[in-house]
Protein backbone atom coordinates (compact mmCIF):
# COMPACT_ATOMS: atom_id res chain seq x y z
CA UNK A 1 0.00 0.00 0.00
CA UNK A 2 0.87 3.74 -0.94
CA UNK A 3 0.03 6.28 0.78
CA UNK A 4 1.04 9.76 0.62
CA UNK A 5 -0.13 12.45 3.22
CA UNK A 6 0.12 16.69 2.83
CA UNK A 7 2.93 16.12 0.96
CA UNK A 8 4.56 20.11 0.14
CA UNK A 9 7.10 20.31 -1.86
CA UNK A 10 9.05 23.47 -3.37
CA UNK A 11 11.82 24.67 -5.75
CA UNK A 12 12.46 28.22 -4.66
CA UNK A 13 9.64 30.42 -5.09
CA UNK A 14 7.65 27.61 -7.13
CA UNK A 15 5.39 25.10 -5.73
CA UNK A 16 4.81 21.46 -7.27
CA UNK A 17 3.32 19.56 -4.30
CA UNK A 18 0.83 21.59 -2.05
CA UNK A 19 -0.93 19.88 1.06
CA UNK A 20 -1.26 16.44 -1.58
CA UNK A 21 -2.70 13.52 -0.50
CA UNK A 22 -3.60 10.05 -1.62
CA UNK A 23 -3.76 6.26 -1.24
CA UNK A 24 -3.31 3.36 -3.59
CA UNK A 25 -4.03 -0.30 -2.75
CA UNK A 26 -2.40 -3.43 -3.09
CA UNK A 27 -2.87 -4.47 -6.52
CA UNK A 28 -4.52 -0.89 -7.30
CA UNK A 29 -3.08 -0.22 -10.73
CA UNK A 30 -3.25 3.86 -10.85
CA UNK A 31 -3.08 6.83 -13.57
CA UNK A 32 -1.57 10.11 -12.51
CA UNK A 33 -2.64 12.14 -14.93
CA UNK A 34 -1.64 16.70 -15.68
CA UNK A 35 -0.46 18.38 -18.10
CA UNK A 36 3.59 18.42 -18.58
CA UNK A 37 5.54 20.34 -15.74
CA UNK A 38 2.58 20.28 -13.03
CA UNK A 39 4.94 17.71 -10.79
CA UNK A 40 4.06 14.19 -11.87
CA UNK A 41 7.54 12.91 -11.98
CA UNK A 42 8.17 14.69 -9.00
CA UNK A 43 5.27 13.41 -7.01
CA UNK A 44 6.63 9.63 -8.51
CA UNK A 45 10.20 10.39 -6.91
CA UNK A 46 8.87 11.25 -3.59
CA UNK A 47 7.00 7.49 -3.77
CA UNK A 48 10.24 5.55 -4.25
CA UNK A 49 12.52 8.30 -1.89
CA UNK A 50 14.59 9.53 -5.08
CA UNK A 51 13.32 13.08 -3.87
CA UNK A 52 12.32 14.17 -0.33
CA UNK A 53 9.41 16.50 0.62
CA UNK A 54 9.34 19.72 2.17
CA UNK A 55 6.95 18.62 4.69
CA UNK A 56 4.38 15.23 5.25
CA UNK A 57 4.35 11.97 5.02
CA UNK A 58 5.19 9.20 2.06
CA UNK A 59 4.28 5.66 3.75
CA UNK A 60 4.47 2.15 2.23
CA UNK A 61 2.70 -0.33 3.31
CA UNK A 62 2.40 1.81 6.90
CA UNK A 63 6.27 2.87 6.56
CA UNK A 64 7.32 6.31 6.55
CA UNK A 65 9.83 6.71 4.44
CA UNK A 66 10.29 10.37 4.69
CA UNK A 67 12.95 10.09 7.39
CA UNK A 68 15.45 7.60 6.12
CA UNK A 69 18.43 7.98 5.13
CA UNK A 70 19.63 6.99 1.48
CA UNK A 71 21.02 3.00 3.49
CA UNK A 72 17.85 2.49 5.13
CA UNK A 73 15.86 3.23 1.74
CA UNK A 74 17.95 0.34 -0.05
CA UNK A 75 15.53 -2.29 1.96
CA UNK A 76 12.49 -0.12 1.22
CA UNK A 77 13.21 0.10 -2.62
CA UNK A 78 13.38 -3.67 -2.45
CA UNK A 79 9.69 -3.45 -3.31
CA UNK A 80 9.59 -1.41 -6.23
CA UNK A 81 10.70 -1.74 -9.90
CA UNK A 82 10.75 1.63 -11.54
CA UNK A 83 10.64 2.50 -15.57
CA UNK A 84 12.26 5.77 -16.77
CA UNK A 85 11.22 8.28 -18.94
CA UNK A 86 14.85 8.08 -20.64
CA UNK A 87 14.85 4.31 -19.77
CA UNK A 88 18.63 5.19 -17.75
CA UNK A 89 19.94 1.85 -19.05
CA UNK A 90 23.02 1.80 -17.76
CA UNK A 91 25.14 2.36 -20.90
CA UNK A 92 28.24 0.63 -20.28
CA UNK A 93 26.42 -2.63 -19.71
CA UNK A 94 24.98 -5.08 -22.09
CA UNK A 95 21.12 -5.77 -22.32
CA UNK A 96 21.77 -8.96 -20.22
CA UNK A 97 23.63 -7.30 -17.50
CA UNK A 98 21.13 -4.19 -17.30
CA UNK A 99 18.75 -6.49 -16.96
CA UNK A 100 20.39 -8.62 -14.31
CA UNK A 101 21.61 -5.97 -12.39
CA UNK A 102 19.38 -6.28 -9.69
CA UNK A 103 20.12 -10.16 -9.25
CA UNK A 104 23.55 -9.86 -9.56
CA UNK A 105 23.33 -7.31 -6.37
CA UNK A 106 20.74 -8.42 -4.33
CA UNK A 107 19.91 -12.38 -4.79
CA UNK A 108 22.58 -15.11 -4.52
CA UNK A 109 22.07 -17.02 -7.80
CA UNK A 110 24.14 -18.88 -9.77
CA UNK A 111 25.34 -17.45 -13.36
CA UNK A 112 23.12 -20.17 -14.99
CA UNK A 113 20.07 -19.07 -13.25
CA UNK A 114 20.60 -15.56 -13.59
CA UNK A 115 20.41 -16.26 -17.18
CA UNK A 116 18.14 -18.39 -17.21
CA UNK A 117 16.08 -15.51 -15.61
CA UNK A 118 17.20 -12.54 -17.98
CA UNK A 119 16.11 -14.89 -21.15
CA UNK A 120 12.49 -15.31 -19.51
CA UNK A 121 12.08 -11.62 -18.27
CA UNK A 122 13.44 -10.57 -21.91
CA UNK A 123 10.90 -13.34 -23.52
CA UNK A 124 7.97 -11.13 -21.50
CA UNK A 125 8.51 -8.04 -22.87
CA UNK A 126 8.88 -9.11 -26.46
CA UNK A 127 12.75 -9.17 -26.99
CA UNK A 128 14.35 -12.66 -26.83
CA UNK A 129 18.18 -12.71 -28.00
CA UNK A 130 18.69 -9.15 -27.66
CA UNK A 131 21.16 -9.80 -24.23
CA UNK A 132 24.66 -9.25 -26.26
CA UNK A 133 23.36 -6.22 -27.37
CA UNK A 134 24.36 -2.74 -26.53
CA UNK A 135 21.51 0.00 -25.27
CA UNK A 136 22.93 2.22 -28.26
CA UNK A 137 21.89 -0.71 -30.78
CA UNK A 138 18.61 -0.73 -29.41
CA UNK A 139 15.53 1.67 -30.22
CA UNK A 140 13.29 3.82 -27.96
CA UNK A 141 10.97 1.29 -27.76
CA UNK A 142 13.52 -1.32 -27.24
CA UNK A 143 14.50 0.56 -24.20
CA UNK A 144 11.91 0.87 -22.95
CA UNK A 145 11.26 -2.72 -22.88
CA UNK A 146 14.45 -3.49 -21.62
CA UNK A 147 13.85 -0.81 -18.59
CA UNK A 148 11.19 -2.57 -18.13
CA UNK A 149 12.38 -5.82 -18.10
CA UNK A 150 15.19 -4.88 -15.56
CA UNK A 151 12.30 -3.54 -13.29
CA UNK A 152 10.40 -6.51 -13.06
CA UNK A 153 13.53 -9.27 -13.19
CA UNK A 154 13.62 -9.65 -9.50
CA UNK A 155 9.79 -9.55 -9.49
CA UNK A 156 8.79 -5.93 -6.99
CA UNK A 157 5.58 -5.29 -5.55
CA UNK A 158 4.94 -2.21 -6.67
CA UNK A 159 5.76 -1.14 -9.96
CA UNK A 160 6.40 2.68 -11.17
CA UNK A 161 6.30 4.26 -14.90
CA UNK A 162 7.34 7.68 -15.80
CA UNK A 163 5.90 8.73 -18.94
CA UNK A 164 6.51 5.22 -20.46
CA UNK A 165 4.93 5.95 -23.60
CA UNK A 166 6.43 9.34 -24.19
CA UNK A 167 7.97 10.12 -27.36
CA UNK A 168 6.81 6.57 -28.83
CA UNK A 169 5.47 6.30 -32.60
CA UNK A 170 1.12 5.44 -31.64
CA UNK A 171 2.01 1.66 -32.67
CA UNK A 172 5.16 1.02 -29.94
CA UNK A 173 3.17 2.94 -27.72
CA UNK A 174 0.39 0.82 -27.74
CA UNK A 175 2.55 -2.13 -27.27
CA UNK A 176 3.68 -0.72 -24.07
CA UNK A 177 0.70 -0.29 -23.05
CA UNK A 178 -0.42 -3.78 -24.25
CA UNK A 179 2.90 -4.58 -22.08
CA UNK A 180 2.24 -2.81 -18.73
CA UNK A 181 -1.24 -4.73 -18.71
CA UNK A 182 0.20 -7.71 -19.09
CA UNK A 183 2.95 -7.23 -16.47
CA UNK A 184 -0.17 -6.20 -14.31
CA UNK A 185 -1.80 -8.85 -14.61
CA UNK A 186 0.45 -11.91 -14.45
CA UNK A 187 2.71 -10.41 -12.10
CA UNK A 188 -0.17 -8.89 -9.91
CA UNK A 189 1.98 -5.98 -9.11
CA UNK A 190 0.83 -2.68 -7.55
CA UNK A 191 0.87 -0.35 -10.96
CA UNK A 192 1.25 3.77 -10.51
CA UNK A 193 2.10 5.25 -14.20
CA UNK A 194 2.68 8.62 -14.25
CA UNK A 195 1.26 9.99 -17.98
CA UNK A 196 -0.41 12.36 -20.07
CA UNK A 197 -1.15 10.30 -22.59
CA UNK A 198 -5.08 9.83 -21.96
CA UNK A 199 -4.77 6.50 -24.37
CA UNK A 200 -2.59 4.56 -21.83
CA UNK A 201 -3.87 6.01 -18.60
CA UNK A 202 -7.63 4.78 -19.79
CA UNK A 203 -6.26 1.30 -20.72
CA UNK A 204 -3.46 0.73 -18.33
CA UNK A 205 -5.12 1.87 -15.12
CA UNK A 206 -7.98 1.11 -12.50
CA UNK A 207 -8.40 5.03 -11.16
CA UNK A 208 -7.06 7.99 -12.34
CA UNK A 209 -5.38 10.91 -10.57
CA UNK A 210 -5.48 14.36 -11.91
CA UNK A 211 -2.91 16.45 -11.08
CA UNK A 212 -3.77 19.96 -10.94
CA UNK A 213 -2.05 23.49 -9.50
CA UNK A 214 0.23 21.39 -7.27
CA UNK A 215 -2.23 18.91 -5.55
CA UNK A 216 -5.00 15.73 -6.68
CA UNK A 217 -7.58 17.53 -8.53
CA UNK A 218 -10.17 15.00 -9.75
CA UNK A 219 -9.84 11.28 -8.51
CA UNK A 220 -12.10 8.47 -10.43
CA UNK A 221 -11.98 5.48 -12.71
CA UNK A 222 -11.13 6.22 -16.38
CA UNK A 223 -14.87 6.25 -17.58
CA UNK A 224 -15.79 8.76 -15.10
CA UNK A 225 -13.04 10.84 -16.27
CA UNK A 226 -13.81 10.99 -19.84
CA UNK A 227 -17.65 11.62 -18.71
CA UNK A 228 -16.61 13.79 -16.65
CA UNK A 229 -17.92 17.96 -16.98
CA UNK A 230 -15.41 19.47 -15.10
CA UNK A 231 -13.29 22.22 -17.46
CA UNK A 232 -10.43 21.52 -16.60
CA UNK A 233 -10.46 18.18 -16.69
CA UNK A 234 -12.57 18.30 -19.65
CA UNK A 235 -9.71 21.17 -21.36
CA UNK A 236 -7.04 18.20 -20.54
CA UNK A 237 -8.96 15.51 -21.97
CA UNK A 238 -9.70 16.94 -25.53
CA UNK A 239 -6.29 18.67 -25.67
CA UNK A 240 -7.47 22.52 -25.85
CA UNK A 241 -5.13 24.88 -24.95
CA UNK A 242 -5.84 28.26 -23.94
CA UNK A 243 -6.85 31.10 -26.12
CA UNK A 244 -3.94 33.06 -24.24
CA UNK A 245 -1.35 30.73 -25.33
CA UNK A 246 -2.63 30.02 -28.53
CA UNK B 1 26.94 42.59 -4.31
CA UNK B 2 26.87 41.97 -1.10
CA UNK B 3 23.93 39.76 -0.89
CA UNK B 4 26.05 38.03 -3.86
CA UNK B 5 29.13 37.64 -2.01
CA UNK B 6 27.52 35.98 1.40
CA UNK B 7 25.12 33.81 -1.53
CA UNK B 8 28.52 32.77 -2.80
CA UNK B 9 30.39 32.07 0.36
CA UNK B 10 26.99 30.15 2.00
CA UNK B 11 27.01 28.00 -1.84
CA UNK B 12 30.79 27.18 -0.99
CA UNK B 13 30.16 26.00 2.56
CA UNK B 14 27.31 24.59 1.72
CA UNK B 15 29.40 22.58 -1.23
CA UNK B 16 32.55 21.61 1.23
CA UNK B 17 29.30 20.21 3.53
CA UNK B 18 28.35 17.95 1.10
CA UNK B 19 31.94 16.85 -0.36
CA UNK B 20 32.83 16.16 3.46
CA UNK B 21 29.16 14.07 4.02
CA UNK B 22 30.63 12.17 0.66
CA UNK B 23 33.85 11.65 2.35
CA UNK B 24 32.33 10.20 5.48
CA UNK B 25 29.87 7.87 3.83
CA UNK B 26 32.86 6.51 1.34
CA UNK B 27 34.95 6.15 4.46
CA UNK B 28 32.25 4.33 6.17
CA UNK B 29 31.36 2.15 2.97
CA UNK B 30 35.12 1.26 2.63
CA UNK B 31 35.17 -0.29 6.08
CA UNK B 32 31.96 -2.37 5.39
CA UNK B 33 31.02 -2.76 2.26
CA UNK B 34 32.02 -6.13 0.40
CA UNK B 35 33.78 -5.07 -2.03
CA UNK B 36 33.13 -5.52 -5.96
CA UNK B 37 36.53 -7.13 -6.68
CA UNK B 38 35.60 -7.00 -10.43
CA UNK B 39 34.89 -3.33 -10.11
CA UNK B 40 37.70 -2.45 -8.29
CA UNK B 41 40.31 -4.87 -10.91
CA UNK B 42 38.40 -2.61 -13.55
CA UNK B 43 39.22 0.65 -11.70
CA UNK B 44 42.65 -0.13 -10.96
CA UNK B 45 43.51 -0.94 -14.49
CA UNK B 46 41.76 2.50 -15.20
CA UNK B 47 43.59 4.53 -13.08
CA UNK B 48 46.59 2.76 -12.63
CA UNK B 49 48.17 0.75 -15.81
CA UNK B 50 46.13 3.18 -18.26
CA UNK B 51 48.22 6.26 -16.70
CA UNK B 52 50.79 4.89 -17.27
CA UNK B 53 52.15 6.45 -20.68
CA UNK B 54 51.73 10.03 -19.20
CA UNK B 55 53.15 9.23 -15.65
CA UNK B 56 55.83 7.85 -17.41
CA UNK B 57 57.03 10.72 -19.53
CA UNK B 58 56.39 13.19 -16.70
CA UNK B 59 58.31 11.39 -14.73
CA UNK B 60 61.54 10.97 -17.02
CA UNK B 61 61.63 14.41 -18.45
CA UNK B 62 61.14 16.14 -14.60
CA UNK B 63 63.99 14.11 -13.66
CA UNK B 64 66.05 14.95 -16.52
CA UNK B 65 65.16 18.65 -16.32
CA UNK B 66 65.63 18.69 -12.48
CA UNK B 67 69.32 17.01 -12.77
CA UNK B 68 70.07 19.70 -15.73
CA UNK B 69 69.13 22.54 -13.81
CA UNK B 70 70.62 21.48 -10.58
CA UNK B 71 74.00 20.49 -12.55
CA UNK B 72 74.27 24.15 -13.55
CA UNK B 73 73.85 25.35 -10.77
CA UNK B 74 76.19 23.42 -8.86
CA UNK B 75 79.08 23.18 -11.42
CA UNK B 76 79.27 26.88 -10.66
CA UNK B 77 80.65 25.81 -7.14
CA UNK B 78 81.95 22.80 -7.95
CA UNK B 79 78.88 20.19 -6.06
CA UNK B 80 78.56 18.40 -9.48
CA UNK B 81 78.29 14.67 -7.60
CA UNK B 82 75.82 16.18 -5.02
CA UNK B 83 73.09 16.45 -8.34
CA UNK B 84 71.37 13.20 -7.87
CA UNK B 85 71.21 13.62 -4.17
CA UNK B 86 68.56 16.64 -5.17
CA UNK B 87 67.41 14.79 -8.04
CA UNK B 88 66.89 11.36 -5.51
CA UNK B 89 65.33 13.36 -2.68
CA UNK B 90 63.21 15.90 -5.08
CA UNK B 91 61.60 12.99 -7.09
CA UNK B 92 61.09 10.96 -3.91
CA UNK B 93 59.11 13.16 -1.37
CA UNK B 94 58.12 15.96 -3.25
CA UNK B 95 58.05 15.98 -7.42
CA UNK B 96 57.63 12.78 -7.99
CA UNK B 97 53.76 12.17 -6.29
CA UNK B 98 53.30 15.66 -6.81
CA UNK B 99 53.70 15.79 -10.33
CA UNK B 100 51.83 11.94 -10.81
CA UNK B 101 49.07 13.07 -8.58
CA UNK B 102 48.61 16.44 -11.24
CA UNK B 103 49.07 14.14 -14.16
CA UNK B 104 46.60 11.43 -13.26
CA UNK B 105 44.07 14.22 -11.80
CA UNK B 106 43.97 15.72 -15.58
CA UNK B 107 43.24 12.01 -16.92
CA UNK B 108 41.40 10.40 -13.89
CA UNK B 109 39.56 12.50 -12.38
CA UNK B 110 38.31 14.59 -15.41
CA UNK B 111 37.09 11.42 -16.75
CA UNK B 112 35.32 9.86 -13.73
CA UNK B 113 33.69 13.49 -13.44
CA UNK B 114 32.47 13.31 -16.94
CA UNK B 115 31.16 9.74 -16.42
CA UNK B 116 29.90 10.01 -13.38
CA UNK B 117 28.08 13.56 -14.61
CA UNK B 118 26.83 11.59 -18.00
CA UNK B 119 25.03 8.99 -15.75
CA UNK B 120 23.56 11.45 -12.92
CA UNK B 121 22.04 13.80 -15.93
CA UNK B 122 20.18 10.69 -17.51
CA UNK B 123 19.30 9.41 -14.76
CA UNK B 124 21.48 6.41 -14.50
CA UNK B 125 22.12 7.32 -10.84
CA UNK B 126 18.61 7.16 -9.81
CA UNK B 127 18.06 3.74 -11.56
CA UNK B 128 21.09 2.64 -9.51
CA UNK B 129 19.28 3.45 -6.56
CA UNK B 130 16.13 2.39 -7.41
CA UNK B 131 17.79 -0.96 -7.83
CA UNK B 132 18.50 -0.83 -4.40
CA UNK B 133 22.27 0.26 -4.72
CA UNK B 134 23.77 2.99 -2.68
CA UNK B 135 25.83 5.03 -5.36
CA UNK B 136 28.54 5.59 -3.33
CA UNK B 137 29.39 1.69 -2.45
CA UNK B 138 28.83 0.82 -6.44
CA UNK B 139 30.36 3.90 -8.06
CA UNK B 140 32.45 6.13 -5.26
CA UNK B 141 34.09 3.07 -3.27
CA UNK B 142 35.46 0.98 -6.39
CA UNK B 143 37.40 4.27 -7.47
CA UNK B 144 38.62 6.08 -4.54
CA UNK B 145 39.75 2.57 -3.51
CA UNK B 146 41.77 2.23 -6.96
CA UNK B 147 43.00 5.80 -6.50
CA UNK B 148 44.60 5.05 -2.89
CA UNK B 149 46.18 1.73 -4.58
CA UNK B 150 47.09 2.73 -8.11
CA UNK B 151 48.86 6.26 -6.62
CA UNK B 152 51.53 5.00 -4.66
CA UNK B 153 52.56 2.53 -7.26
CA UNK B 154 52.30 5.28 -9.99
CA UNK B 155 54.30 7.47 -7.93
CA UNK B 156 57.28 4.74 -7.13
CA UNK B 157 57.48 4.32 -11.06
CA UNK B 158 57.38 8.00 -11.69
CA UNK B 159 60.59 8.54 -9.01
CA UNK B 160 62.29 5.32 -10.17
CA UNK B 161 62.24 7.04 -13.84
CA UNK B 162 62.74 10.27 -12.71
CA UNK B 163 65.79 9.23 -11.35
CA UNK B 164 67.24 7.09 -13.79
CA UNK B 165 66.73 9.93 -16.64
CA UNK B 166 68.51 12.00 -14.32
CA UNK B 167 71.39 9.99 -13.53
CA UNK B 168 71.11 9.26 -17.24
CA UNK B 169 71.40 13.46 -18.04
CA UNK B 170 73.81 13.82 -15.59
CA UNK B 171 76.79 11.24 -15.89
CA UNK B 172 76.20 10.37 -19.75
CA UNK B 173 75.20 13.94 -21.03
CA UNK B 174 76.82 16.16 -18.52
CA UNK B 175 79.53 13.89 -17.83
CA UNK B 176 79.44 13.74 -14.01
CA UNK B 177 81.44 11.32 -11.99
CA UNK B 178 79.28 8.18 -11.52
CA UNK B 179 80.25 6.43 -8.12
CA UNK B 180 80.60 9.83 -6.34
CA UNK B 181 77.24 10.90 -7.32
CA UNK B 182 75.69 7.41 -6.98
CA UNK B 183 77.49 7.44 -3.10
CA UNK B 184 75.96 10.50 -2.96
CA UNK B 185 72.38 9.84 -3.69
CA UNK B 186 72.25 6.86 -1.73
CA UNK B 187 73.61 8.95 1.12
CA UNK B 188 71.03 12.20 1.17
CA UNK B 189 68.29 10.14 -0.28
CA UNK B 190 66.59 8.03 2.91
CA UNK B 191 63.84 5.41 3.45
CA UNK B 192 62.20 8.69 5.40
CA UNK B 193 62.06 10.41 1.86
CA UNK B 194 60.55 7.74 -0.03
CA UNK B 195 58.22 7.10 2.58
CA UNK B 196 56.60 10.09 2.25
CA UNK B 197 56.35 10.00 -0.93
CA UNK B 198 54.35 6.81 -0.89
CA UNK B 199 52.01 8.32 1.66
CA UNK B 200 51.34 11.78 -0.30
CA UNK B 201 50.27 9.60 -3.59
CA UNK B 202 48.14 7.18 -1.44
CA UNK B 203 46.26 10.99 0.05
CA UNK B 204 46.47 12.16 -3.44
CA UNK B 205 44.91 9.09 -4.70
CA UNK B 206 41.96 9.36 -2.60
CA UNK B 207 41.78 13.11 -3.29
CA UNK B 208 41.28 13.20 -6.88
CA UNK B 209 39.15 10.42 -6.97
CA UNK B 210 36.64 11.68 -4.31
CA UNK B 211 36.97 14.81 -5.99
CA UNK B 212 35.83 13.89 -9.20
CA UNK B 213 33.34 11.21 -8.25
CA UNK B 214 31.52 14.87 -6.12
CA UNK B 215 31.69 16.93 -8.99
CA UNK B 216 30.65 14.18 -11.63
CA UNK B 217 27.39 13.35 -8.95
CA UNK B 218 26.35 16.54 -8.02
CA UNK B 219 27.12 17.97 -11.49
CA UNK B 220 24.15 20.24 -13.21
CA UNK B 221 21.96 19.17 -15.68
CA UNK B 222 22.56 18.77 -19.85
CA UNK B 223 26.15 19.25 -21.40
CA UNK B 224 26.86 22.20 -19.93
CA UNK B 225 26.39 20.88 -16.69
CA UNK B 226 28.76 17.78 -17.60
CA UNK B 227 31.56 20.38 -18.87
CA UNK B 228 31.50 22.43 -15.57
CA UNK B 229 31.78 19.56 -13.56
CA UNK B 230 34.82 17.99 -15.48
CA UNK B 231 36.69 21.41 -15.18
CA UNK B 232 35.59 21.58 -11.59
CA UNK B 233 37.28 18.32 -11.08
CA UNK B 234 40.58 19.28 -12.35
CA UNK B 235 40.63 22.76 -10.94
CA UNK B 236 39.54 21.62 -7.60
CA UNK B 237 41.59 18.36 -6.81
CA UNK B 238 44.92 20.27 -8.17
CA UNK B 239 44.52 22.51 -5.85
CA UNK B 240 43.51 20.59 -3.49
CA UNK B 241 46.76 18.85 -4.03
CA UNK B 242 48.82 21.25 -3.30
CA UNK B 243 47.66 22.82 -0.76
CA UNK B 244 47.39 19.59 1.34
CA UNK B 245 51.40 18.80 -0.16
CA UNK B 246 52.29 21.61 1.66
CA UNK B 247 50.60 20.62 4.97
CA UNK B 248 51.87 17.17 4.37
CA UNK B 249 55.22 18.45 3.83
CA UNK B 250 55.79 20.10 7.24
CA UNK B 251 53.13 16.94 9.28
CA UNK B 252 55.28 14.34 7.69
CA UNK B 253 58.56 15.93 8.48
CA UNK B 254 58.40 16.78 11.36
CA UNK B 255 57.35 13.02 12.63
CA UNK B 256 59.53 11.05 11.02
CA UNK B 257 61.83 13.39 12.63
CA UNK B 258 60.12 12.45 15.80
CA UNK B 259 59.83 8.99 15.63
Amino acid sequence: MIEARHLQKRFGEQSVLNDLSFRIENGESVAIIGRSGCGKSVLLKHLIGLMKPDAGEVLIDGENIVPMDERQLLRVRRKFGMVFQSSALFDSMSVAENVAFGLRRHEHLTGAEIARRVAHVLDVVDLPGTENKSPAELSGGMRKRVGLARAIVYQPQIVLYDEPTTGLDPIVADSIDKLMMRVRDQLQVTTVVVTHDMRTARRVSQRVLMMHDSRIYASGTPDEFFASQDPVVRQFIDGVADDKKN
Amino acid sequence: MIFAANKRVTESLAGLGRFTLLAKETAASLFTFKVAWRDLIYQIFFVGAKSQTVVLITGAFTGMVLSAQTYFQFHKVKMDTATLAVVGVSMCSELGPVLTALMVTGRVGAAIAAELGTMRVTEQIDALRTLATHPVDYLVVPRVLAGLIALPLLTAESISIGIAAGYFVGVVLLGIDPTYSWAHMLKYTGDTDVAIGLIKAFIYGGILTLVGCYKGMTCGLGAKGVGKATTEAVVSASIAILITNFFLTLSLERLFNAL
